[in-house]
């Protein structure tokens, strides 16, 4: 729930030219007006899509090509942006196998919070022993998403090498952990949250800045 | 009374799945699914349930739904304990509420119970914090051989809704029974018991449940037929004349079986008297789904242990959001 103040927390438009950069008022499933959350959107359908393309020539350029590449996102975001990057490089390097994780039983606050996320399930589409891994995550935040995702992973087995590709770096990191290739850093406050959607959930790419009603707890 | 302790969606517990209701039981098959994939990893163990302390009670003899149980909360990562009554104070004559207390002061989380008595389970939930869940309690229930039986069903059909379901044999003294039945009407199957008179109970027909007469109209009526084994001490009892008997009237036969439908399949939560109540080329044969059971058996007990331990699967959206 926002007071109607809370439009002074957003930061100025950070996104490219092109990008809305106009406030909304989004009603979450009702639309009363104690229920609505403020969005800024920052990366529309067009510049999400550039953003994806560019990522995918990163990694493309980055990695040997003849490792042995496979692509692993993390559930439910990540899955649908590793799926991207894999159709951007299928004409240069052919189809890169694509794996997804469901970090929930690697999570490190199990019994803090108040509920559990749903169980998904994790697959794994070949042995991950000597292949180059990527992770791949819409939104780096805290950092305990890949860790949870690091520790599941090596119960699959040794990869050579494993790398992190992120949409969105927003800053706020509680680990070591930096990632390889990031489309955009995003830097916002502790009472906002970046937002990634994807076509395949939501309906279309697209990057927005959420106020939240109060600070997040410490989650990825 | 009810004991102060940790409660997830479900409450404390799980005594039975009368308590439950469809979407309740549709959740736990839900969250058993990714769990099934643990079990085909290299490393099979994850560690959700970390530093959590799990007693097995079993005071009655078991070997599949003790095994099952052990193995789902080792996947966990969760410190077991087993006691069976022989070798333990239970055969000193220590009172059940006396071995539970005994248990809670060395600080453990859950007890997984098995005890001859009806009640049992419910009796010891009521007295003590830890979780506890139902491992057979008399004849009263056994709510997670039905809840794999219930997951076996929806993995071969899709949905367990509109199936029709015969149990055939001992329904009068069976927890499976009395479980599946409450799981499966609540599932919205059609469900219907075949057996001896004797070992039918009466007025079943009040919950909604069909008696046929007839092995080979069960057959040729349901999509899955619920083989129950029978229990060697009742015919000691009178309830059944010989095992030759029984079996020339109610044993499952692949001759028998040529009467099924296409899809129909068998279950039998084990341990079977081959040649009795299910010939071996039956429970060997392709309609057979005696060991997926066996299988699911795991991934459903790492479900129950999961969500009684703080899974809400109904506050998923929420946490998600909040947890990124």
């Amino acid at each position: 729930m926002i007071a109607a103040g809370a439009r002074s927390i957003l930061p100025p438009d950070r996104g490219p030219p092109g990008s809305h950069g106009c406030l909304r008022r989004v009603a979450r499933d009702g639309s009363s007006e104690a229920e609505t959350t403020l969005t800024h959107n920052v990366l529309d359908e067009a510049a999400a899509r550039g953003l994806l393309a560019e990522l995918s020539a990163q990694l493309d350029r980055a990695i040997e090509p003849d490792a042995r590449l496979i692509l692993i996102g993390i559930h439910r975001r990540g899955d649908s942006i590793a799926a991207e990057i894999g159709r951007h490089l299928e004409p240069t390097r052919g189809p890169v196998p694509i794996g997804s994780l469901d970090i929930t039983l690697y999570r490190d606050d199990f019994g803090q919070v108040g509920a559990l996320p749903l169980v998904g399930t994790t697959r794994i589409p070949e042995s991950i022993e000597d292949a180059h891994i990527v992770i791949v995550d819409d939104v780096l935040h805290t950092g305990r998403t890949i860790r949870a995702a690091l520790r599941e992973l090596s119960d699959f087995g040794r990869a050579r090498r494993i790398q992190l590709c992120v949409l969105v770096d927003r800053g706020g990191r509680q680990l070591p952990i930096q990632p390889d290739y990031v489309g955009r850093v995003i830097e916002v406050g502790p009472n906002q949250d970046v937002a990634v959607r994807v076509a395949d959930t939501d309906g279309a790419w697209g990057v927005d800045i959420v106020a939240l009603p109060t600070a997040p707890e410490a989650g990825a | 009374m009810t004991a102060q302790g940790r409660e997830s969606g479900f409450g404390k517990d799980l005594i039975g799945l009368e308590a439950l209701t469809g979407d309740q039981i549709e959740a736990i098959l839900d969250t058993a699914e990714p769990f099934k994939e643990i079990s085909e990893r290299k490393i099979k163990k994850v560690p959700v349930l970390r530093g959590q302390t799990i007693v097995n009670l079993f005071l009655e003899p078991s070997t599949r739904t003790r095994i099952s149980f052990e193995f789902a909360e080792k996947r966990l990562s969760a410190d077991t304990v087993n006691i069976s009554s022989a070798g333990s104070s239970v055969q000193k004559g220590e009172t059940l509420v006396d071995t539970a207390r005994n248990l809670e002061a060395m600080r453990i989380h859950m007890v997984v119970v098995r005890h001859g008595s009806s009640g049992a389970a419910k009796f010891l939930a009521d007295r003590i914090p830890s979780n506890v869940i139902n491992a057979g309690d008399g004849q009263h229930e056994h709510p997670t051989q039905a809840l794999l039986d219930l997951l076996t069903i929806r993995d071969r059909f899709g949905a367990i809704a509109g199936r029709r379901v015969c149990i055939v044999g001992d329904i009068l003294h069976s927890r499976v029974a009395r479980s599946n039945i409450w799981g499966l009407l609540k599932c919205g199957a059609d469900v219907a018991v075949c057996g001896p008179r004797t070992l039918i109970p009466a007025g079943i027909e009040e919950l909604g449940v069909q008696r046929l007469d007839s092995i080979e109209e069960a057959i040729e009526w349901c999509d899955v037929l619920y083989v129950l084994r029978l229990q060697l001490e009742r015919m000691e009892g009178g309830y059944v004349p010989s095992l030759r008997e029984y079996n020339r009237v109610f044993g499952v036969s692949s001759e028998r079986l040529g009467r099924a439908g296409d899809e129909m399949i068998v279950l039998h939560p084990g341990p079977m008297n081959r040649g009795v109540e299910i010939d071996s080329d039956v429970a060997d044969g392709p309609r057979s789904v005696i060991l997926p059971q066996v299988t699911n058996g795991v991934a459903v007990r790492m479900a129950v242990l999961y969500l009684l331990a703080g899974g809400r699967p109904e506050l998923a959206e929420d946490a998600k959001a909040a947890a990124r």
